[in-house]
């Protein structure tokens, strides 16, 4: 598959994806693009080989993440309001679960959406996001406290385990 | 968190952003929000101070529409570089135009374009719906447009010697819940195969009236990005339209076809642009 494939390849599978879990952490399109941009042109410069098809998500994923924790470094503007001008929740209870989630720490915020969106594991996560197994559970827990009234009962339960 | 994987799940990378991750290493540089920043002053400049340039990003399937004046005419295939002395309009770039099998329209649109060889005609139906399976379409769904009282619809039938090149459909509805003063039309245009070049590029009429002033903006929402124009009537009272009559209107494009959606709302002008956004957001 020549390099112009392989990249549109990429893209049509992963860009929302990407563009997701960007937006989950900087709650800006225009930033989450940028990352998201930043993330394929990573790509065109390393051309890295990949084993399976998890491989390279989970790579994509951690190049989004590094970039996503630079520009969090450079700002401080919350960034619930602006991620939901954009694209609007259906109705207030999705709304408030969006901005309460937003309100996490950046850090929590990863291990939610990579974990009750994406359904990755805690150890899945730790890899993606290069932190140890037991830092992401003791994310994720302190983040199902704060969501607490948002989650099922089987929610609050969750060992952190992939959801099937 | 059902609700919150429901509200990831809606959000969806635009046309825009598509072309531009496509094109990356075309580029080979890094086309940040400058580049769009850029592209959108010169569409502003181009419309408030005319005879500014157009940019021109063609990929794929991804094509520039550009929208002229009246009082300027589209270069001649293969004299663009005319565009940058006197190109006047606004341009809609990055959008998936979709080039149609001539055999997935219908055989009645097929026989009859056939027969007529390289010509116009019209048909009229009772409804976009109506005439949308008359030419054998699939068009985009609506939700905002669906919910209104049928209106009489206008199909074009452009044709060549080979067969059907372009269909335009015109609806145009009146009155709208609370706005008893509203005209909204609808064009939607599309495009057969007999219309494909690797170099081809949309020409639109830009439509305004003379005697309108307007100003353009990008419109993103939903995974629907559009360009939407707000033009004014700056004469007299005249049959061209009363005086600051304001006239809005969304360019897009929407699965492979070209939409244009025009909303004027004499008695509450204001609402000419809640209508507008009401009809984008039913996409």
């Amino acid at each position: 598959m020549d390099r112009s494939n392989r990249l549109e390849e990429l893209v049509n599978k992963y860009e929302n994806t990407l563009l997701r879990a960007a937006l989950a952490i900087l709650g800006n399109a225009q930033e989450a693009e940028d990352a998201v941009q930043e993330t394929f042109l990573r790509y065109l410069e390393k051309r890295p080989e990949f084993r399976d098809r998890e491989h390279e998500k989970a790579w994509l994923l951690r190049v989004t993440a590094n970039h996503c924790k630079s520009v969090l470094r450079q700002r401080k503007r919350h960034p619930a309001v602006e991620l939901l001008d954009i694209y609007p929740a259906p109705d207030q209870g999705s709304r408030e679960l969006v901005e309460a989630i937003l309100a996490l720490p950046a850090n929590q915020r990863w291990a939610v959406h990579l974990h009750y969106y994406e359904g990755y594991s805690t150890e899945e996560i730790a890899s993606i996001l290069g932190q140890r197994p037991g830092t992401v559970r003791s994310h994720l827990s302190r983040a199902r406290k704060a969501l607490r009234i948002y989650l099922t009962d089987n929610e609050k339960e969750d060992c952190c385990e992939t959801i099937p | 968190m059902k609700q919150y994987r429901e509200y990831m799940d809606g959000i969806q990378a635009s046309d825009t952003f598509h072309w531009r991750l496509l094109n990356l290493e075309a580029h080979k540089c890094r086309p940040r929000r400058l580049v769009r920043a850029v592209l959108v002053a010169a569409c502003l400049c181009t419309t408030l101070i005319g005879g500014a340039f157009a940019i021109q990003l063609i990929g794929g399937d991804f094509r520039t529409i550009n929208f002229y004046e009246h009082e300027w005419c589209p270069p001649p295939p293969g004299r663009e570089d005319v565009i940058g002395q006197s190109f006047s309009g606004y341009v809609l770039w990055g959008g998936a135009i979709t080039f149609f099998p001539v055999s997935s329209f219908s055989e009645e649109v097929q026989a009859l374009t056939l027969e007529n060889g390289a010509n116009i005609a019209y048909l009229y139906f009772d409804s976009l719906d109506a005439a949308a399976e008359y030419t054998g379409m699939e068009l985009p769904k609506n939700t905002a447009l669906r919910d209104l009282p049928p209106a009489r619809c206008e199909v074009q039938i452009d044709s060549s010697d080979d067969g059907l090149t372009r269909l335009t459909f015109n609806e145009s509805f009146r009155a709208l819940n609370d706005c008893d003063g509203l005209d909204l039309n609808v064009r939607i245009t599309a495009l057969s195969e007999l219309m494909y070049s690797p170099d081809f590029e949309m020409w639109f009429d830009c439509g305004f009236p003379d005697s309108y002033t307007y100003t353009t903006e990008e419109f993103h929402q939903n995974g629907v990005t559009a360009i939407i124009s707000y033009a004014v009537y700056q004469h007299e009272d005249s049959p061209s339209g009363p005086y600051g009559e304001e006239y809005y209107r969304a360019n897009l494009i929407r699965d492979g076809v070209v939409y244009e959606i025009g909303v004027k709302c004499s008695d509450s002008p204001k609402e000419g642009r809640a209508i507008l956004e009401k009809v984008l957001a039913g996409f």
